[in-house]
């Protein structure tokens, strides 16, 4: 099992190459390149200033190159800065500021798609043909062909505008913040000189200006530990002033709240789709292992219909829907991109988006490339996942 | 005491039995029917021209003279989902066509030579030269040459892109780029000009399916078709002067062919492994039937009821995706209406006009569930055994 897990991840290396070289070629094959832009915003620039930043970024060589180039630094984790971002490294800012959120929502819709698409699958199961499987029979069909974005912008028309009871898409409201202002304040007024850290606490220097020396005279206050300065070096502070911002229990509340309203409307969105494929798939697997053998050994030997249900049918069928649960984790990113669009959430769906329109292209080339080791790991991982449930599969 | 003896009925009827059964199959078809027919006739059922602006009259409500209401522009919704609809179901359908033909093709080389290396390159010090020299014959000398000379062109290329990678560096990085693609080039000439480069066509053809499949296709298919409206990419130029204002229909048809193929070769790649097993591939080989024969007149007509089912599920799929690209701003481009890019300025209107969002989507939804509806009875009707 170790060897076969060994083997399969030396033989990603080769896939991803060929991945990645595919998937640079395409981006710079692109049409126009970040000069492009740089000339439209700088019209002062001179053809020969397009012909030499063109040479020094290497964009004048052909794409082979400049793949070599970068799988050169990509091999060291350097990805190159993203430039609509504030010359951020383009990995920073997707790992740091959009993973999570599209983590978020993700896993937050695929949680609520196992909930109920699995429960729903066996009770249409259980009770094959009745007026239940039927509506759940063709709401799945339903889900299946709803256009998610559609769907979305319709949940948004409803909820969001006709009944207000959901806000309008982003991921949290402007006004609502996890940071409070700090009771503690300052007892005089001055110019901040240093802001410090010592042990994890803050130290802000002031200059209090002495009237009767005529001089500044540096005074030192330590912040409590969790509170962090909410001024800047060269800032007037005056006495009465909050020496920072905090978390408190009733901000981070507040800010959860807000947070999950935020993520009520996308999250079912994104769901509707994978809630209908769960049933579709709970409902096949449980039936044929109902029909078969064992199931009727265990009815026959006199076992209540729950035990044979429960304990010895649905353990059997799950196990199929534990291959179907690793493969579909790098697609829930395929809906992620197109409901992150209609509910404006900063992940990393509108991050690829983003990149794309605005030819920022380095953090379109690390979401592509993290997206496909994810895709490629859950493959592994489903397939050594299924031979831990099922001792009929051996690797070797 | 009368008995009832039942006729007996042909494969055909009795198929077309099970599918009337499919009650909601049926209704599908029906719908489906009525979409086809009042998009074909779009220009003479839509009241208005579909791309007429009516700048005094923008996102008005539903009313006799405008039944969905207008958009931002003052289009007319109806007539515009009404057009909008022959883009789209032409784009689905020739997607389904289209990739089922390359699907077909992939799954049939994947299935048939299964197990049967494919030789790239052989060279007089490996064991398959005489092998080889011995079943092809007089055409050994020129298929030889015809491989060496593909071999020759690869690693010139190897040694091209080493020169170029070379330039750009200095020191020890241009000698190491030197020793990396010089290598690689003396690789490939030994392996192609001494021994034998062999590949498993199935084994190839399996693992770009299963790498394909397996990444999310959304992503791939907005860089392609940012790519394809490149003019400096040769397709994409030859494209804009074929089709002209048109071209992000072509486009689209071949971004998503690019990724449609992949369900269909899978299916049948699977069925022809078991095929090809069966007496009548072997009768046929026997009676000295060439490889394209077997596969296209003994294999295939066997695959015929699964590949209907998968053309006619990919149909409404692929009217979800260019929906959903279009949607995105990368597919069909205004002024041309598709029932995605009707919804691509859906954000702004939502405050304005509900409704102007509603219908398209509504028309989407309706095609792809009535023939997610029309697969499944296809599927109960011509493959009884494959019942989900």
């Amino acid at each position: 099992m170790f060897l076969y897990a060994s083997r399969r991840i030396v033989a990603m290396i080769p896939i991803l190459l060929a991945v990645s070289m595919a998937i640079f070629g395409l981006i710079q094959l692109q049409p126009g390149d970040f000069i492009d832009e740089m000339r439209l915003a700088n019209p002062k620039m001179t053809s020969a200033d397009v012909v030499r930043l063109r040479r020094e970024y290497g964009l004048d060589q052909p794409w082979y190159v400049q793949y070599g180039k970068w799988l050169n630094r990509a091999v060291r984790l350097d990805f190159g800065l993203s430039r609509e971002n504030g010359y951020e490294p383009a990995a920073n800012f997707v790992f740091e500021q959009r993973l999570g959120n599209t983590i978020t929502l993700s896993a937050t819709a695929f949680f609520i798609a196992l909930l109920i698409g699995i429960p729903i699958g066996i009770y249409a199961a259980v009770r094959q043909y009745s007026l239940l499987d039927y509506i759940t029979t063709f709401l799945s069909f339903v889900g299946f062909s709803v256009p998610v974005f559609w769907l979305g912008i319709m949940m948004l028309i409803l909820f969001g505008v006709t009944f207000k009871i959901f806000p309008i898409g982003g991921i949290q409201s402007e006004d609502v913040s996890i940071y409070v202002e700090s009771p503690v304040q300052f007892d005089v007024t001055g110019q901040v000189k240093k802001i410090a850290s010592r042990d994890g606490n803050s130290i802000i220097t002031i200059g209090v200006y002495n009237d009767a020396s005529k001089l500044e005279i540096p005074k030192e206050f330590t912040l409590p530990s969790g509170i962090r300065p909410a001024v800047l070096t060269g800032d007037y502070v005056s006495q009465g002033q909050s020496v920072g911002q905090e978390v408190t229990a009733e901000s981070w509340w507040r800010w959860l709240l807000d947070r999950l309203h935020h993520l009520v409307l996308p999250a079912v969105a994104l769901s509707i789709i994978s809630i209908a494929g769960w049933t579709r798939f709970m409902r096949a697997s449980l039936l044929e292992v109902i029909n078969q053998d064992f199931v009727r050994t265990a009815r026959a030997k006199g076992l209540t219909e729950r035990i044979v249900i429960y304990k010895h049918a649905l353990r059997n069928a799950l196990i199929p829907i534990v291959t179907l649960v690793g493969l579909s984790i790098p697609g829930i990113l395929n809906g992620a991109v197109l409901t992150e669009t209609v509910f404006n959430w900063p992940g990393m769906g509108t991050a690829l988006l983003d990149s794309v329109i605005k030819k920022d292209y380095n953090v379109a080339m690390v979401i592509l490339m993290m997206l496909s080791i994810v895709t490629l790991a859950a493959n592994l991982l489903t397939d050594l996942a299924y031979a831990l449930v099922d001792p009929r599969i051996r690797y070797n | 005491m009368t008995t009832t003896i039942k006729k007996d009925q042909s494969s055909g009827s009795k198929t077309w039995q099970r599918f009337t059964k499919h009650r909601a199959a049926m209704i599908s078809a029906v719908v489906l029917l009525l979409l086809l027919l009042v998009s074909i006739f779009a220009p003479i059922v839509a009241p208005y021209a579909p791309d007429k602006i009516d700048s005094s009259n923008l996102y008005s409500a539903s009313s006799s003279l405008h039944w969905m209401g207008t958009d931002g522009l003052g289009r007319d919704v109806f007539s515009r989902v009404l057009h909008a609809g022959r883009v789209s179901l032409l784009v689905g359908i020739l997607v389904a066509i289209l990739s089922a033909i390359i699907g077909v093709v992939m799954g049939l080389m994947a299935g048939y030579y299964s197990g049967i290396p494919w030789l790239l390159s052989v060279g007089s010090g490996s064991h398959l030269w005489a092998e080889r020299k011995n079943a092809e014959g007089s055409s050994f000398v020129w298929r030889t040459g015809v491989r060496w000379l593909v071999w020759v062109g690869i690693i010139f290329f190897i040694l091209q892109i080493t020169s170029q990678f070379a330039a750009t560096f200095v020191g020890t990085s241009a000698v190491l780029a030197w020793v990396v693609g010089g290598g690689l080039a003396a690789t490939a000439a030994y392996f192609a000009f001494y021994k034998a480069i062999v590949i498993d066509i199935d084994n190839a053809i399996s693992r770009l399916i299963d790498v394909m499949l397996s990444l999310p296709n959304i992503p791939f298919l907005l860089i392609l078709s940012g790519l394809l409206a490149n003019p400096d990419v040769p397709l994409g130029d030859f494209l804009n002067g074929i089709f002209g204002q048109s071209r992000s229909i072509v486009l689209i048809i071949f971004v998503l062919t690019l990724f449609g193929w992949l369900g269909t070769a899978r299916v049948i790649r699977g069925l022809v492994l078991s095929l090809r097993q069966r007496e009548f591939t072997d009768a046929a080989r026997a009676l000295g039937s060439s490889d394209w024969r077997i596969m296209l007149a003994h294999l295939l007509p066997n695959a015929i009821a699964p590949i209907i089912v998968q053309v006619t599920l990919d149909v409404g799929n692929n009217i979800v995706s260019e929906a959903a690209l279009s949607f995105l701003g990368f597919g069909i481009q205004e002024p041309t209406a598709s029932w995605g890019n009707m919804l691509s300025g859906a954000q702004e209107a939502i405050f304005q006009s509900p409704f102007t969002v509603f219908w398209p989507g509504l028309f989407i939804l309706l095609t792809s569930l009535s023939i997610n509806f029309l697969g499944d009875g296809l599927r109960d009707a011509l493959d009884p055994r494959s019942r989900l």
